[in-house]
């Protein structure tokens, strides 16, 4: 359970969840690997299994308990965790080269950040939807606005209803295989990270349908079956998007000229 | 264990009502622990958890202290395999 309050399952470690993404971590806030991401957390941990509002006493909890560490922390022996700066050449000479980290290494490379995000897709490859829908749900927590995401959250919509594709090496092979059910199952870590997403766009903007996005699914989403989910996501696509354009318009943000 | 639990007045849910309850709150609760409820429905399925309602007296204990202590406490219920 503990694996919950770890970076895997931390918007600032897109590449990864507590069923996807092997080996090293990357951490967008620290800027640095994480060596071991399952043992690893911080103070700043936001879970991308919830929105925040969702979980936010036990994330202060966790906060006052690591708030004596100035950056990672040991989840279990609570010993300070040395920043790791990323490099290219040493992931090569070690074989460990990973593509989406090493995308996601390029975040502070980038200005302005926005642009970053820009060049980001989802689609249907899921490990790689799961670090934009991270990345977006940092950006959007950072900026602590709608004003500046509802265009990342529109995209994130269109994605919701795709069944996504994994390939082997995406499974998180730490504890061993994961199995047939592991395999399934990961689609759910990358929906409910986008769906957090669309409920802390709610909570920004003021969308109540979209803050309890998860009442809005009519039930499907208690049986946890993905095709049945999908069906009722087909017709919320475009619900939410005429919603969040609606209000957008209604702001005088939607595609303001500046 | 699972003598010593209920012997000490805890009381063992089983994995299959813990499931039918987290459902019924996924259903009819308010709504966080309704979005609560649907995420711990996965993760009780997938580790086929159970859970102990615990019935420890905490008065006067600080709200802080209540996970170490809680650590200290419940060690003996449970062993390494």
């Amino acid at each position: 359970m503990d694996k919950i309050f770890s970076c895997r399952n931390c918007i600032h470690n897109g590449g990864q969840s507590l069923l996807i993404g092997r080996g090293h971590g990357y951490c967008i806030k620290h800027d640095s690997v994480i060596y071991s991401p399952s043992q690893t957390t911080c103070k700043y941990l936001h879970r991308k299994d919830f929105p925040y509002l969702v979980v936010d006493e036990g994330l202060r909890e966790h906060a006052s308990e690591f708030a004596g560490f100035s950056a990672m922390a040991d989840l279990i022996t609570k010993k300070p965790i040395s920043r790791l700066p990323y490099s290219e050449k040493f992931a090569w000479e070690r074989r460990q080269f990973d593509p989406v980290n090493h995308s996601l290494s390029l975040y502070h490379k980038t200005n302005p950040t926005w642009v970053f995000l820009q060049t980001m897709t989802g689609g249907i490859d899921g490990r790689r939807s799961l670090a934009q829908a991270s990345v977006v749900r940092r950006y959007m927590d950072n900026c602590g606005t709608w004003q500046s995401s509802y265009r990342f959250i529109l995209g994130i919509i269109q994605d919701l209803s795709l069944t996504p594709v994994f390939y082997e090496s995406d499974f998180n092979n730490e504890d061993g295989d994961v199995g047939e059910e592991g395999r399934e199952d990961a689609i759910w870590d990358l929906f409910f990270t986008r769906l957090s997403g669309i409920q802390e766009y709610g909570f920004h903007s003021g969308i109540e349908d979209l803050l309890w996005a998860t009442d809005k699914l009519n039930g499907a989403l208690i049986s946890l079956d993905w095709m049945e989910l999908k069906n009722e996501l087909s017709v919320k696509t475009e619900e939410w998007t005429k919603l969040i354009i609606d209000h957008a318009t209604e702001e005088g943000e939607y595609f303001k000229m500046e | 264990m699972r003598n010593l639990v209920n012997d000490d007045g805890h009381v063992l849910v089983k994995h299959e009502e813990l499931i039918k309850r987290l459902r019924e709150t996924a259903l009819s609760s308010t709504k966080s622990d309704r979005a609560r409820a649907i995420q711990a429905q996965r993760y009780a399925r997938r580790r086929l958890e159970c859970l102990v309602d615990w019935n420890f007296s905490i008065e006067g204990l600080e709200r802080k202290d209540i996970i170490t202590w809680s650590f200290d406490n419940i060690q003996k219920y449970f062993r390494k395999v």
